[in-house]
């Protein structure tokens, strides 16, 4: 019995040491909590509108985010900063930091706040984003000359990608995306003035996730925008 | 030798603790880069940029930023004495505030340096430099209005948002949301 209590002892502190170092730091929430717990429609994130929302009500509001996220023992802080701007006028904005994610909230004098811009700072891959998030309405695709720029469109939410997607091909104007899934999520931008975002081409989720290269100079019937897709 | 039942258990574990010991625990090794691209230009820059990682003494070192914003506009084009010389909102790090900040110098490679024609450098929006007190500059990243080419070490490439992502941890609050404005490149 007493070497079996050993034996399991042994195997204990081994266990620690090949678990300990590797996972030291375990992921508490996910990176885009703010995202799937928000309390309110976007382009309102956590009863804050840009546009609407006045910088005492937004720092009230950040003030109830903090107190409810430290209930749950997830630690949120936010400071007011500014940066000067070229008339000598202070910017300020909001900074908050969160388990994974920076978020700046723009003011711009006594004006309501005009932008939310949510950096994820341990930024899960496109694939994780959709397999916990869920499923996009479309995938944006911004064709910029060299590269190509892939958004997630949901509803009143769109999702920048970290990295553009090269053109492989100058000729043909195709691009790969089997490396798309591997693409990270990058930030999530709110803000009054362009509330639309115009993209040469939009695909369903799943035809991005069956397709190998798009070439964006030919139309694609299936889906009426260029971009035919080349299984 | 006497060879017990348990002692063949208490070897594999001991064997087993020491290699979770030197693997567990260990950094992971560099990533070896195969450069095939042989422009000098290229190499000495991405040398330049690799080597900020491997600083060890923090003595006399020094980051600095200056900006204005990526909207404003001016009759003249600035220049990067006219950052300096407005210096709105800037930073300056030194020593062992930097330890630790210029690890994702490091993971630049070739690929992400691809030479730009030489365009206009007189619409200076966003200057950080690295700077020793014994080597001089190290590391100047000027960025321009319009989201047009960038300039390392005066050298015009297309936009690097892994060079970006490399000078991130370096910045304030402030200089990160500026930073952000030229998002088309994140």
């Amino acid at each position: 019995m007493k070497r079996l209590i050993k034996k399991l002892k042994l195997i204990f502190i081994l266990l620690l040491f090949l678990f300990g170092c590797s996972n030291s730091v375990s992921e508490k929430v996910q990176p885009y909590f703010l995202l799937s717990e928000n309390t309110c429609s976007f382009p309102c994130w956590m009863e804050i509108t840009p546009g609407e929302t006045t910088a005492s009500e937004a720092e009230e509001m950040l003030e109830r985010l903090v107190h409810r996220y430290a209930q749950k023992g997830i630690e949120i802080t936010y400071t007011k900063d500014f940066t000067t701007n070229t008339y000598g006028n202070k910017d300020y904005f909001y900074y908050v930091l969160t388990p994974g994610s920076e978020i700046f909230i723009g003011l711009y004098g006594d004006d309501p706040v005009y932008e939310i811009y949510i950096v994820f700072l341990n930024t899960p891959t496109v694939s994780e984003f959709v397999a916990n998030y869920g499923v996009p309405n479309r995938v944006g695709v911004c064709y910029t000359g060299n590269f190509v720029q892939t958004h997630l469109i949901y509803e009143g939410l769109r999702v920048l990608t970290k990295s553009d997607i090269p053109v492989y091909d100058e000729n043909t104007k195709t691009v790969a995306i089997e490396n798309f899934y591997d693409n990270q999520v990058d930030a999530v931008f709110f803000n009054w003035w362009r509330p639309e975002v115009i993209y040469g081409f939009t695909f369903d989720w799943e035809d991005m996730a069956q397709t190998v290269v798009i070439n964006l100079d030919e139309e694609d019937s299936n889906t009426n925008c260029y971009g035919e897709f080349i299984p | 030798m006497k060879w017990t039942k348990t002692k063949p258990i208490k070897l594999i574990l001991v064997l087993a603790l020491t290699f979770s010991l030197i693997n567990g625990c260990a950094k992971p090794e560099p990533v070896v880069q195969e450069s095939i691209d042989l422009d000098p230009v290229k190499q000495e820059l991405l040398n330049d940029i690799n080597s900020l990682a491997e600083i060890n003494d923090f003595e006399g070192l020094s980051v600095s930023a200056y900006w204005v914003s990526i909207h404003s506009h001016f009759r003249a084009p600035l220049n990067i004495n006219d950052l300096i010389r407005f210096d709105r909102g800037g930073f300056h790090l030194e020593g062992n505030e930097i330890k630790g900040k210029l690890e994702l110098f490091s993971q630049i490679e070739m690929n992400d340096i691809q030479l730009a024609r030489i365009g206009n450098f007189e619409n200076a929006r966003y200057y950080l430099v690295i700077e020793s007190d014994k080597d001089g500059k190290l590391f100047e990243l000027l960025l321009f209005n319009g989201w047009s080419n960038m300039s390392i070490n005066g050298v015009e490439i297309e936009p690097s948002k892994k060079i970006l992502d490399a000078i991130y941890p370096l910045l304030t609050p402030g200089a990160r949301y500026e930073l952000r404005k030229y998002s088309k490149w994140f």
